[in-house]
């Protein structure tokens, strides 16, 4: 009871302290909506195959459907942009000008798409046959997934960084605190070996490797989300560079034959990829190295009891 | 000369009983007698209330001065003591990992979600352009949402293969 009271009081202050923040936060309203969307396809799937309706009629029912469906997709794509829209009003960015001009790269990409959906409803109230539905649909389609869909997920990416700060900010006071104990510990000859104090170095490497590799994604989040400069195309070839040499490396441990890779091959994507496993070893990293903190506590109660 | 030598020794003994006039001395003594009694002590005032505060205030400070002792000698024996060790602390470090391993899941399934995504609409997308609008996709679009590994985040974030699913089914 005492320990669930404590974890949420954790949990609580925590909560708050790191803002936990999703890219996609689903509300149930359009989860509903979603739903709706995927009938009316079917809807409209039966409605072609139907041989009962006059044909002026089922062209009349098809466009209207088309409409509604595709204004439901509107509607849930808009209120995706919209939640990002609050999470960068309200999440708090590092105090640099490299951060803030990210920020402003989001927010202004952000801006701008949630007026093309705009645009886009506008379109489709006043189109009048099937063919320019589909038009619209397909313009949609492209847009979304080769510019907006990148965008949620640089959000998202950026977002994530910027929990991992506060999660490493929480694994240095813990850190420093548990240095002050072993120093007590051994100045008092309260434990003869050093497992202790073997824990506690691999513990601060792992923590000093999860800070390593969340400065790493930091450095690439504020040459690469801004608008496009010189020292940013340097720093994407060099990026890319240095993806090349992590792959052909990667490579090199298979059995030949393969093709090596150059710089041409990485794409953008790539180094979205790359990107987000660098985060993902900063985060690994802290996990272990909270698990050796319990290790060194289990210890310590172990000695001292 | 003469009238001046009487001698020094007797001018003495005259002086030795020199006494004041009888009426000078009733007049000092009652002048003395009427004056004010104040006597100077700087410490001490005079009413009764301020004698009172200046009292408690003693026994206050020396209080607090007690306790002061007493607490600063509790937290250095704390200090010293070999079982304060907040920093290691069993429960505390058991709650604060738990939550950095609950905020760390969360971002794990949403950058793993992202290569799920690229790999799979693209699996999706293909098989819908691919197949005609009667054979659209429901069942293929729940087949590949069961295959994303469970998270918190699986429910809401579906719903971007779905829309562009949707949209390419509608550009047809």
């Amino acid at each position: 009871m005492k320990k669930l009271l404590l974890v949420s009081i954790f949990g609580l202050i925590s909560g708050i302290a790191l803002s936990p923040v999703f890219a996609y936060a689903q509300s149930p309203e359009m989860e509903k909506k979603l739903g709706e969307t995927k009938q009316q396809l079917q809807e409209l799937a039966q409605l072609k195959d139907s041989t009962t309706l006059p044909a002026a009629e089922k062209v009349g029912q098809e466009i209207e459907l088309r409409k509604t469906i595709l204004g439901n997709v509107l509607t849930i794509a808009q209120s995706q942009l919209q939640d990002i829209a609050t999470q960068l009003d309200s999440v708090t960015f590092p105090d640099s000008e490299e951060w803030k001009n990210v920020q402003e790269y989001l927010v202004e990409n952000n801006t701008s798409f949630l007026s093309y959906y705009e645009t886009q409803k506008t379109a489709l109230s006043s189109a009048t046959s099937v063919e320019v539905l589909k038009e619209v649909a397909k313009d949609i389609e492209k847009k979304k997934t080769e510019e907006i869909d990148p965008h949620v997920r640089r959000v998202t990416t950026v977002m994530n960084i910027l929990s991992m700060d506060g999660i490493l900010m929480l694994g240095n006071d813990r850190r420093d605190k548990i240095k002050n104990d072993i120093e007590k510990i051994y100045s008092q000859k309260l434990v003869k070996d050093n497992d202790l104090r073997d824990l506690f170095n691999d513990a601060s490497f792992s923590l000093s490797q999860s800070h390593e590799y969340l400065n790493t994604a930091k450095q690439i989040v504020l040459h690469l989300y801004t608008d496009t400069s010189t020292s940013t195309l340097q720093f994407r070839e060099s990026l890319k560079k240095t993806i090349v040499q992590e792959r052909n490396e990667q490579l090199r441990q298979t059995a030949p034959p393969y093709t090596i890779f150059t710089v041409s091959d990485i794409s953008s994507d790539d180094i979205e990829g790359y990107l987000r496993s660098i985060i993902r070893q900063s985060a690994q990293s802290v996990q272990n190295t909270y698990d050796i903190f319990l290790q060194m506590s289990l210890l310590v109660r172990e000695y001292l009891n | 000369m003469k009238k001046h030598s009487y001698n020094i020794i007797e001018l003495l003994s005259q002086l030795r009983r020199i006494e004041p006039r009888e009426e000078y001395t009733r007049l000092s003594k009652e002048r003395i007698l009427s004056s004010s009694q104040e006597v100077y002590t700087p410490e001490l005032i005079a009413s009764p209330s301020s004698l009172l505060l200046r009292s408690s205030f003693n026994s206050v400070s020396f209080a607090l001065v007690g306790m002061l002792l007493i607490v600063g000698v509790y937290y250095a024996t704390q200090q010293l003591s070999p079982l304060f060790l907040p920093g290691l602390n069993e429960k505390s470090i058991t709650a604060e990992a738990e939550m950095v391993e609950s905020r760390i899941d969360v971002q794990l399934s949403q950058l793993n979600y992202f290569e799920n995504t690229s790999q799979e609409s693209n699996a999706v997308l293909q098989q819908v352009s691919e197949n005609s609008l009667d054979h659209l996709n429901t069942p293929i679009i729940q087949q590949e949402t069961s295959q994303i590994e469970g998270s918190t985040d699986a429910h809401a974030t579906t719903t971007v293969i779905e829309l562009n699913d949707v949209l390419k089914a509608l550009s047809e």
